[in-house]
Protein backbone atom coordinates (compact mmCIF):
# COMPACT_ATOMS: atom_id res chain seq x y z
CA UNK A 1 0.00 0.00 0.00
CA UNK A 2 1.17 3.30 -0.79
CA UNK A 3 1.97 5.91 1.93
CA UNK A 4 1.96 9.48 0.35
CA UNK A 5 4.59 12.49 1.73
CA UNK A 6 6.38 15.45 0.54
CA UNK A 7 9.66 16.76 0.70
CA UNK A 8 9.38 20.79 0.85
CA UNK A 9 13.34 21.76 -0.13
CA UNK A 10 13.58 24.99 1.82
CA UNK A 11 17.08 25.70 0.81
CA UNK A 12 15.66 26.48 -2.84
CA UNK A 13 12.66 28.37 -1.47
CA UNK A 14 12.48 31.98 -2.66
CA UNK A 15 9.26 33.36 -0.59
CA UNK A 16 7.42 33.88 -3.48
CA UNK A 17 3.77 32.24 -2.17
CA UNK A 18 3.22 30.74 -5.37
CA UNK A 19 2.24 27.96 -3.70
CA UNK A 20 -0.12 29.25 -1.78
CA UNK A 21 -1.58 31.08 -4.44
CA UNK A 22 -2.34 28.13 -6.58
CA UNK A 23 -3.95 26.24 -3.69
CA UNK A 24 -6.25 28.75 -2.83
CA UNK A 25 -7.34 28.34 -7.13
CA UNK A 26 -7.37 24.66 -7.06
CA UNK A 27 -9.49 24.39 -3.66
CA UNK A 28 -11.48 27.41 -3.88
CA UNK A 29 -10.80 28.74 -1.10
CA UNK A 30 -12.45 32.15 0.58
CA UNK A 31 -10.05 35.02 1.61
CA UNK A 32 -8.08 34.12 4.88
CA UNK A 33 -8.22 30.36 4.39
CA UNK A 34 -5.02 29.27 2.87
CA UNK A 35 -4.22 25.83 3.46
CA UNK A 36 -0.30 26.86 3.71
CA UNK A 37 1.21 29.69 5.59
CA UNK A 38 4.45 30.69 6.06
CA UNK A 39 6.88 31.23 9.10
CA UNK A 40 9.86 32.89 8.56
CA UNK A 41 13.43 33.32 10.37
CA UNK A 42 16.49 35.10 10.26
CA UNK A 43 19.69 32.75 10.52
CA UNK A 44 23.31 33.14 10.48
CA UNK A 45 25.66 36.33 11.77
CA UNK A 46 26.57 39.23 10.14
CA UNK A 47 27.98 39.72 7.96
CA UNK A 48 26.58 36.09 6.49
CA UNK A 49 23.62 35.64 7.10
CA UNK A 50 19.81 34.86 5.17
CA UNK A 51 16.14 34.75 5.54
CA UNK A 52 14.59 31.49 5.92
CA UNK A 53 11.01 31.00 4.40
CA UNK A 54 9.59 27.83 5.57
CA UNK A 55 6.11 26.90 4.13
CA UNK A 56 3.60 25.10 6.37
CA UNK A 57 0.66 22.71 5.75
CA UNK A 58 -1.11 19.47 6.49
CA UNK A 59 1.57 17.00 7.17
CA UNK A 60 -0.73 14.16 7.08
CA UNK A 61 0.71 12.42 10.28
CA UNK A 62 0.14 8.38 10.59
CA UNK A 63 -0.51 9.60 13.96
CA UNK A 64 -2.53 12.68 13.60
CA UNK A 65 -3.24 14.32 16.68
CA UNK A 66 -6.23 15.82 15.25
CA UNK A 67 -7.34 13.04 14.28
CA UNK A 68 -7.04 11.41 17.72
CA UNK A 69 -9.35 14.32 19.45
CA UNK A 70 -11.63 14.66 16.91
CA UNK A 71 -15.16 13.97 18.44
CA UNK A 72 -16.84 12.83 15.39
CA UNK A 73 -14.71 10.72 13.48
CA UNK A 74 -14.86 13.55 10.95
CA UNK A 75 -11.15 13.59 10.50
CA UNK A 76 -9.83 9.83 9.21
CA UNK A 77 -7.27 8.49 7.57
CA UNK A 78 -7.29 6.83 4.27
CA UNK A 79 -5.61 3.95 3.33
CA UNK A 80 -2.94 5.54 0.99
CA UNK A 81 -1.65 7.61 4.68
CA UNK A 82 -3.53 10.80 3.17
CA UNK A 83 -5.26 12.71 6.57
CA UNK A 84 -8.75 13.26 5.38
CA UNK A 85 -11.77 15.53 6.78
CA UNK A 86 -15.49 14.36 5.99
CA UNK A 87 -16.59 18.04 6.46
CA UNK A 88 -20.25 16.63 6.48
CA UNK A 89 -19.34 15.30 9.65
CA UNK A 90 -18.13 18.54 11.46
CA UNK A 91 -19.25 20.21 13.95
CA UNK A 92 -16.50 22.90 14.23
CA UNK A 93 -15.93 22.49 17.88
CA UNK A 94 -12.13 23.38 16.66
CA UNK A 95 -10.30 20.64 18.75
CA UNK A 96 -8.45 19.72 16.09
CA UNK A 97 -7.17 22.99 15.75
CA UNK A 98 -6.05 23.55 19.08
CA UNK A 99 -4.63 20.01 18.58
CA UNK A 100 -2.39 19.99 15.34
CA UNK A 101 1.14 21.36 17.12
CA UNK A 102 1.85 22.60 13.10
CA UNK A 103 -1.36 24.99 13.51
CA UNK A 104 -2.18 24.62 10.03
CA UNK A 105 -6.21 23.35 10.32
CA UNK A 106 -8.63 26.64 9.38
CA UNK A 107 -11.84 27.53 9.56
CA UNK A 108 -14.31 27.98 6.12
CA UNK A 109 -15.62 31.18 6.75
CA UNK A 110 -19.08 30.72 5.59
CA UNK A 111 -19.69 26.54 6.64
CA UNK A 112 -17.88 27.15 9.97
CA UNK A 113 -16.46 23.75 9.02
CA UNK A 114 -12.68 22.91 9.77
CA UNK A 115 -10.44 22.77 6.56
CA UNK A 116 -7.05 21.33 5.48
CA UNK A 117 -4.46 20.73 2.81
CA UNK A 118 -5.42 17.26 1.08
CA UNK A 119 -2.45 16.94 -0.70
CA UNK A 120 -4.50 17.46 -4.22
CA UNK A 121 -1.21 16.74 -6.09
CA UNK A 122 -2.36 12.93 -5.91
CA UNK A 123 -4.84 14.19 -8.69
CA UNK A 124 -1.79 14.18 -11.00
CA UNK A 125 -1.55 10.19 -10.64
CA UNK A 126 -4.68 10.22 -11.99
CA UNK A 127 -3.95 11.97 -15.20
CA UNK A 128 -5.55 15.41 -14.17
CA UNK A 129 -3.30 18.16 -14.12
CA UNK A 130 -4.15 20.00 -10.64
CA UNK A 131 -3.39 23.70 -10.17
CA UNK A 132 -1.13 22.52 -7.20
CA UNK A 133 1.52 23.75 -4.91
CA UNK A 134 3.81 21.08 -6.31
CA UNK A 135 3.12 22.27 -9.73
CA UNK A 136 3.38 25.79 -9.14
CA UNK A 137 6.56 25.95 -7.25
CA UNK A 138 9.33 27.68 -9.77
CA UNK A 139 12.11 26.71 -8.48
CA UNK A 140 10.85 22.84 -7.98
CA UNK A 141 10.97 23.17 -3.92
CA UNK A 142 8.50 19.98 -4.33
CA UNK A 143 8.92 16.44 -4.74
CA UNK A 144 5.53 14.82 -3.77
CA UNK A 145 5.11 10.57 -4.14
CA UNK A 146 5.19 7.10 -2.36
CA UNK A 147 6.93 7.10 0.77
CA UNK A 148 6.80 3.09 0.59
CA UNK A 149 8.14 3.14 -2.98
CA UNK A 150 12.08 2.90 -2.49
CA UNK A 151 11.80 3.70 -6.58
CA UNK A 152 9.84 6.73 -6.45
CA UNK A 153 11.08 10.28 -6.62
CA UNK A 154 10.48 11.18 -3.32
CA UNK A 155 12.28 8.46 -1.71
CA UNK A 156 15.38 9.17 -3.87
CA UNK A 157 15.39 13.02 -2.85
CA UNK A 158 15.13 11.65 1.19
CA UNK A 159 18.21 9.47 0.70
CA UNK A 160 20.67 11.90 -1.32
CA UNK A 161 19.00 15.19 0.91
CA UNK A 162 19.02 16.05 4.31
CA UNK A 163 15.54 15.67 4.94
CA UNK A 164 14.01 16.26 8.33
CA UNK A 165 10.70 16.50 9.53
CA UNK A 166 9.67 20.24 11.44
CA UNK A 167 9.33 19.16 14.43
CA UNK A 168 11.60 16.05 15.10
CA UNK A 169 9.27 13.08 16.36
CA UNK A 170 7.16 15.41 17.53
CA UNK A 171 4.67 13.30 15.03
CA UNK A 172 4.56 11.03 12.65
CA UNK A 173 4.67 13.82 9.89
CA UNK A 174 4.81 12.53 6.39
CA UNK A 175 5.64 16.28 5.10
CA UNK A 176 9.79 16.31 4.98
CA UNK A 177 11.81 19.52 4.96
CA UNK A 178 15.38 20.09 3.37
CA UNK A 179 16.89 23.22 5.32
CA UNK B 1 -5.01 29.17 21.02
CA UNK B 2 -7.97 28.75 18.86
CA UNK B 3 -11.07 28.70 21.90
CA UNK B 4 -12.51 32.15 22.98
CA UNK B 5 -14.61 33.85 26.17
CA UNK B 6 -17.79 31.35 25.35
CA UNK B 7 -15.57 28.06 25.95
CA UNK B 8 -13.83 29.46 28.93
CA UNK B 9 -17.72 30.22 30.06
CA UNK B 10 -18.78 26.53 29.17
CA UNK B 11 -15.79 24.81 31.01
CA UNK B 12 -16.50 27.00 34.29
CA UNK B 13 -20.96 26.43 34.36
CA UNK B 14 -19.49 22.45 33.98
CA UNK B 15 -17.18 22.65 36.79
CA UNK B 16 -19.14 24.77 38.66
CA UNK B 17 -22.60 22.15 37.63
CA UNK B 18 -20.04 19.40 39.09
CA UNK B 19 -19.29 21.25 42.53
CA UNK B 20 -22.92 22.31 43.32
CA UNK B 21 -23.79 19.00 42.84
CA UNK B 22 -21.06 17.52 45.32
CA UNK B 23 -21.95 20.32 47.36
CA UNK B 24 -25.79 19.74 48.11
CA UNK B 25 -24.58 15.65 48.55
CA UNK B 26 -22.21 16.93 50.94
CA UNK B 27 -24.41 19.55 52.78
CA UNK B 28 -27.20 16.16 52.57
CA UNK B 29 -25.43 13.99 54.87
CA UNK B 30 -23.28 16.81 57.21
CA UNK B 31 -26.37 19.10 57.68
CA UNK B 32 -29.62 17.19 56.81
CA UNK B 33 -31.52 20.37 58.11
CA UNK B 34 -30.48 22.80 55.45
CA UNK B 35 -32.70 21.76 53.42
CA UNK B 36 -33.06 24.63 51.08
CA UNK B 37 -29.49 25.41 50.77
CA UNK B 38 -29.32 21.68 49.19
CA UNK B 39 -32.30 22.27 47.23
CA UNK B 40 -30.75 25.33 45.84
CA UNK B 41 -27.55 23.20 45.27
CA UNK B 42 -29.77 20.71 43.21
CA UNK B 43 -31.16 23.35 41.01
CA UNK B 44 -28.18 25.37 40.01
CA UNK B 45 -26.59 21.81 39.03
CA UNK B 46 -28.22 20.82 36.35
CA UNK B 47 -28.93 24.52 35.31
CA UNK B 48 -25.39 25.87 35.14
CA UNK B 49 -24.73 22.49 32.97
CA UNK B 50 -27.25 22.84 30.67
CA UNK B 51 -26.18 26.54 30.06
CA UNK B 52 -22.94 25.38 29.72
CA UNK B 53 -24.02 23.13 27.68
CA UNK B 54 -25.95 25.21 25.20
CA UNK B 55 -23.42 27.48 24.70
CA UNK B 56 -21.11 24.67 23.80
CA UNK B 57 -23.76 23.86 20.80
CA UNK B 58 -23.68 27.58 19.94
CA UNK B 59 -20.18 27.59 19.80
CA UNK B 60 -19.65 24.70 17.36
CA UNK B 61 -21.16 26.70 14.68
CA UNK B 62 -21.04 23.88 11.94
CA UNK B 63 -22.78 21.70 14.32
CA UNK B 64 -24.97 24.31 15.23
CA UNK B 65 -26.07 25.00 11.60
CA UNK B 66 -26.89 21.10 10.73
CA UNK B 67 -28.11 19.65 14.44
CA UNK B 68 -27.69 16.19 13.65
CA UNK B 69 -24.54 16.23 13.41
CA UNK B 70 -24.22 16.32 17.04
CA UNK B 71 -25.09 12.84 17.12
CA UNK B 72 -22.02 11.44 15.89
CA UNK B 73 -20.28 13.18 19.32
CA UNK B 74 -19.52 9.84 20.83
CA UNK B 75 -18.00 8.21 17.89
CA UNK B 76 -14.45 8.10 18.99
CA UNK B 77 -14.87 6.93 22.01
CA UNK B 78 -11.26 5.12 21.72
CA UNK B 79 -8.92 8.61 21.55
CA UNK B 80 -11.29 11.50 21.27
CA UNK B 81 -11.54 12.79 25.68
CA UNK B 82 -14.29 15.02 23.91
CA UNK B 83 -16.41 11.95 22.97
CA UNK B 84 -15.63 10.59 27.12
CA UNK B 85 -16.75 14.71 28.10
CA UNK B 86 -20.05 14.07 26.23
CA UNK B 87 -20.77 10.76 27.70
CA UNK B 88 -19.82 12.17 31.15
CA UNK B 89 -22.03 15.45 30.85
CA UNK B 90 -24.96 12.93 29.31
CA UNK B 91 -25.38 10.53 32.12
CA UNK B 92 -24.31 13.60 34.79
CA UNK B 93 -27.40 15.70 33.19
CA UNK B 94 -30.00 12.99 33.61
CA UNK B 95 -28.77 12.24 37.11
CA UNK B 96 -28.79 15.74 37.99
CA UNK B 97 -32.42 16.27 36.28
CA UNK B 98 -33.48 13.31 38.19
CA UNK B 99 -32.34 13.96 41.67
CA UNK B 100 -34.08 17.26 41.23
CA UNK B 101 -37.16 15.89 40.22
CA UNK B 102 -37.14 13.56 43.07
CA UNK B 103 -36.03 16.97 45.47
CA UNK B 104 -39.42 18.57 44.53
CA UNK B 105 -41.96 15.79 44.52
CA UNK B 106 -40.25 14.26 47.71
CA UNK B 107 -39.11 10.90 46.50
CA UNK B 108 -36.76 9.18 48.28
CA UNK B 109 -33.40 9.29 46.32
CA UNK B 110 -31.52 5.49 46.23
CA UNK B 111 -27.61 5.80 47.73
CA UNK B 112 -26.55 4.66 44.69
CA UNK B 113 -28.36 7.05 42.53
CA UNK B 114 -26.37 9.61 44.68
CA UNK B 115 -23.38 7.97 44.78
CA UNK B 116 -23.70 8.20 40.58
CA UNK B 117 -23.89 11.37 40.69
CA UNK B 118 -21.46 12.49 42.84
CA UNK B 119 -18.74 9.58 40.69
CA UNK B 120 -20.28 11.41 37.32
CA UNK B 121 -19.48 15.14 38.73
CA UNK B 122 -16.21 14.16 39.41
CA UNK B 123 -15.69 12.62 36.16
CA UNK B 124 -17.30 16.15 34.45
CA UNK B 125 -15.18 18.43 36.62
CA UNK B 126 -11.80 16.90 35.65
CA UNK B 127 -12.72 15.89 32.29
CA UNK B 128 -13.18 19.69 31.30
CA UNK B 129 -9.62 19.72 32.43
CA UNK B 130 -7.76 16.55 30.97
CA UNK B 131 -9.93 18.12 27.59
CA UNK B 132 -6.62 20.70 28.05
CA UNK B 133 -4.56 18.77 29.22
CA UNK B 134 -4.13 16.23 26.26
CA UNK B 135 -2.94 18.64 24.10
CA UNK B 136 0.64 19.09 23.07
CA UNK B 137 0.13 22.06 21.13
CA UNK B 138 -0.37 24.53 24.62
CA UNK B 139 2.38 23.70 26.75
CA UNK B 140 0.14 25.55 29.36
CA UNK B 141 -2.29 23.12 29.03
CA UNK B 142 -0.28 20.11 28.38
CA UNK B 143 0.07 18.49 32.14
CA UNK B 144 -1.99 16.33 34.55
CA UNK B 145 -1.75 19.57 36.83
CA UNK B 146 -4.56 21.12 35.06
CA UNK B 147 -7.27 18.68 35.54
CA UNK B 148 -6.65 18.36 39.12
CA UNK B 149 -6.55 22.27 39.26
CA UNK B 150 -9.73 22.29 37.06
CA UNK B 151 -11.69 20.04 39.85
CA UNK B 152 -10.52 21.47 42.86
CA UNK B 153 -11.58 24.88 41.15
CA UNK B 154 -14.69 23.32 40.31
CA UNK B 155 -15.64 22.42 43.59
CA UNK B 156 -14.79 26.07 45.02
CA UNK B 157 -16.99 27.76 42.33
CA UNK B 158 -19.75 25.01 43.33
CA UNK B 159 -19.39 25.45 47.10
CA UNK B 160 -19.89 29.44 46.18
CA UNK B 161 -22.51 29.06 44.02
CA UNK B 162 -24.94 27.02 46.46
CA UNK B 163 -23.34 29.56 49.42
CA UNK B 164 -24.09 32.66 47.31
CA UNK B 165 -27.70 31.42 46.42
CA UNK B 166 -28.55 30.19 50.52
CA UNK B 167 -27.36 33.20 51.86
CA UNK B 168 -29.51 35.80 49.74
CA UNK B 169 -32.64 33.14 49.57
CA UNK B 170 -32.09 31.38 52.59
CA UNK B 171 -29.89 33.42 54.74
CA UNK B 172 -31.73 31.20 58.04
CA UNK B 173 -29.11 28.83 57.22
CA UNK B 174 -26.18 30.11 56.75
CA UNK B 175 -25.30 30.00 60.62
CA UNK B 176 -25.80 25.68 60.88
CA UNK B 177 -22.85 25.37 58.10
CA UNK B 178 -20.18 27.65 59.50
CA UNK B 179 -18.13 25.02 59.84
CA UNK B 180 -18.66 23.76 55.99
CA UNK B 181 -17.06 27.15 55.00
CA UNK B 182 -13.80 26.24 56.03
CA UNK B 183 -13.90 24.76 52.32
CA UNK B 184 -13.19 28.49 51.67
CA UNK B 185 -10.18 28.70 53.30
CA UNK B 186 -8.64 25.26 51.61
CA UNK B 187 -9.44 25.37 48.24
CA UNK B 188 -8.20 28.56 47.42
CA UNK B 189 -5.38 27.84 49.41
CA UNK B 190 -5.00 24.58 47.49
CA UNK B 191 -5.50 26.12 44.33
CA UNK B 192 -2.87 29.20 44.59
CA UNK B 193 -0.27 25.93 45.35
CA UNK B 194 -1.56 24.08 42.07
CA UNK B 195 -1.19 27.62 39.96
CA UNK B 196 1.83 28.00 41.39
CA UNK B 197 3.02 24.65 40.38
CA UNK B 198 1.50 25.00 37.22
CA UNK B 199 3.28 28.14 36.21
CA UNK B 200 6.84 26.87 37.70
CA UNK B 201 6.21 23.50 35.37
CA UNK B 202 4.84 25.72 32.24
CA UNK B 203 7.47 28.45 32.47
CA UNK B 204 10.42 25.18 32.24
CA UNK B 205 8.59 23.70 28.81
CA UNK B 206 11.01 26.11 26.58
CA UNK B 207 10.53 29.54 24.98
CA UNK B 208 6.76 29.46 24.27
CA UNK B 209 6.36 28.39 28.03
CA UNK B 210 8.52 31.05 29.13
CA UNK B 211 6.47 33.59 27.30
CA UNK B 212 3.37 32.20 28.49
CA UNK B 213 3.96 32.14 31.93
CA UNK B 214 5.48 35.98 31.41
CA UNK B 215 2.19 36.75 29.67
CA UNK B 216 0.37 36.41 33.21
CA UNK B 217 3.08 37.75 35.20
CA UNK B 218 3.51 40.64 33.23
CA UNK B 219 2.39 40.89 29.73
CA UNK B 220 -0.94 41.66 28.22
CA UNK B 221 -2.88 39.51 30.65
CA UNK B 222 -0.82 40.42 34.05
CA UNK B 223 -4.16 42.90 35.45
CA UNK B 224 -6.61 40.40 34.97
CA UNK B 225 -4.02 37.66 36.37
CA UNK B 226 -3.16 39.75 39.76
CA UNK B 227 -5.93 41.58 39.98
CA UNK B 228 -8.83 39.63 38.80
CA UNK B 229 -7.44 35.73 39.34
CA UNK B 230 -4.94 36.18 42.39
CA UNK B 231 -6.37 39.28 44.57
CA UNK B 232 -10.30 39.06 43.48
CA UNK B 233 -10.45 34.89 42.92
CA UNK B 234 -8.03 33.56 45.11
CA UNK B 235 -6.78 35.49 48.04
CA UNK B 236 -9.13 38.21 49.24
CA UNK B 237 -12.29 35.14 49.81
CA UNK B 238 -9.70 33.81 52.60
CA UNK B 239 -8.99 36.83 53.71
CA UNK B 240 -12.91 37.61 54.00
CA UNK B 241 -13.48 33.80 54.95
CA UNK B 242 -10.90 34.51 58.15
CA UNK B 243 -13.17 37.81 59.45
CA UNK B 244 -16.44 35.83 58.37
CA UNK B 245 -15.69 32.62 60.61
CA UNK B 246 -14.76 35.18 63.80
CA UNK B 247 -18.44 36.75 63.58
CA UNK B 248 -20.06 33.21 62.82
CA UNK B 249 -17.95 31.66 65.86
CA UNK B 250 -20.11 34.14 68.52
CA UNK B 251 -23.51 32.52 66.82
CA UNK B 252 -25.09 29.74 68.73
CA UNK B 253 -27.10 27.20 66.18
CA UNK B 254 -29.51 25.17 68.41
CA UNK B 255 -31.02 22.27 66.55
CA UNK B 256 -34.23 21.12 68.49
CA UNK B 257 -35.56 17.30 68.55
CA UNK B 258 -38.34 18.60 66.28
CA UNK B 259 -35.61 19.24 63.40
CA UNK B 260 -36.51 22.86 63.89
CA UNK B 261 -33.70 25.45 63.83
CA UNK B 262 -33.04 28.67 66.38
CA UNK B 263 -29.96 30.97 65.82
CA UNK B 264 -28.64 33.40 68.73
CA UNK B 265 -28.35 37.15 68.04
CA UNK B 266 -29.15 38.47 65.13
CA UNK B 267 -26.44 37.14 62.67
CA UNK B 268 -29.05 35.24 60.64
CA UNK B 269 -29.69 37.96 58.31
CA UNK B 270 -28.59 38.45 54.74
CA UNK B 271 -24.19 39.11 55.28
CA UNK B 272 -22.72 41.44 52.90
CA UNK B 273 -19.46 39.89 53.22
CA UNK B 274 -20.12 36.33 52.87
CA UNK B 275 -22.29 37.43 49.55
CA UNK B 276 -19.51 39.43 48.72
CA UNK B 277 -16.68 36.23 48.62
CA UNK B 278 -18.80 33.98 47.28
CA UNK B 279 -18.83 36.27 44.24
CA UNK B 280 -15.11 36.81 43.97
CA UNK B 281 -14.79 32.76 44.36
CA UNK B 282 -16.98 32.76 41.53
CA UNK B 283 -15.46 35.39 39.62
CA UNK B 284 -11.87 33.94 40.73
CA UNK B 285 -13.26 30.05 38.86
CA UNK B 286 -14.28 32.25 35.83
CA UNK B 287 -10.89 33.80 34.97
CA UNK B 288 -9.13 30.94 35.80
CA UNK B 289 -10.98 29.15 32.66
CA UNK B 290 -10.97 32.64 30.85
CA UNK B 291 -7.23 33.04 31.46
CA UNK B 292 -5.76 29.36 30.95
CA UNK B 293 -8.22 29.18 27.85
CA UNK B 294 -7.84 32.60 25.77
CA UNK B 295 -4.48 33.09 27.59
CA UNK B 296 -2.37 29.39 26.12
CA UNK B 297 0.46 30.37 23.49
CA UNK B 298 0.66 27.69 20.80
CA UNK B 299 4.50 26.36 20.23
CA UNK B 300 6.69 27.51 17.95
CA UNK B 301 7.33 26.25 15.05
CA UNK B 302 11.02 27.45 13.54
Amino acid sequence: MSQFGMVIDVSKCIGCYACSIACENQNNLAPGEAFIHYETQELGEYPHVHRETVPLQCMHCTDAPCQQVCPTGATYTTADGLVMVETTKCIGCLYCMAACPYQVRVVNPETHEVRKCRFCHIESLQGKEPSSCVAACPTNCRVFGDLEDPESEISQYLKTHRAKRLKGDLTKAHLYYVR
Amino acid sequence: MVWGGIIAWYLFLAGLGAGAYLTSALIDKVYPHAHRARRLGRIISPVAIIIGLMLLMLDAKAGFAHPWRFLLLIDNLQTSVMSWGVIFLSIFVVVALWVLLAEFKGWEIPAWLNILGCIFAVCVAAYTGVLLGVVVTAPLWNTPLLPVLFLVSALSAGVASVFLATSILAPEEMPQMHTFSMWHLVLPVLELILLTALLVTTAGKGETGYANVMRFLSGDLAILFWGGLVIIGLISPVIMELFGSRRHSAVQTVVHEDGSISVSESKARFDVLIVLANIFVLIGGFLLRYLVVTGALPMALL
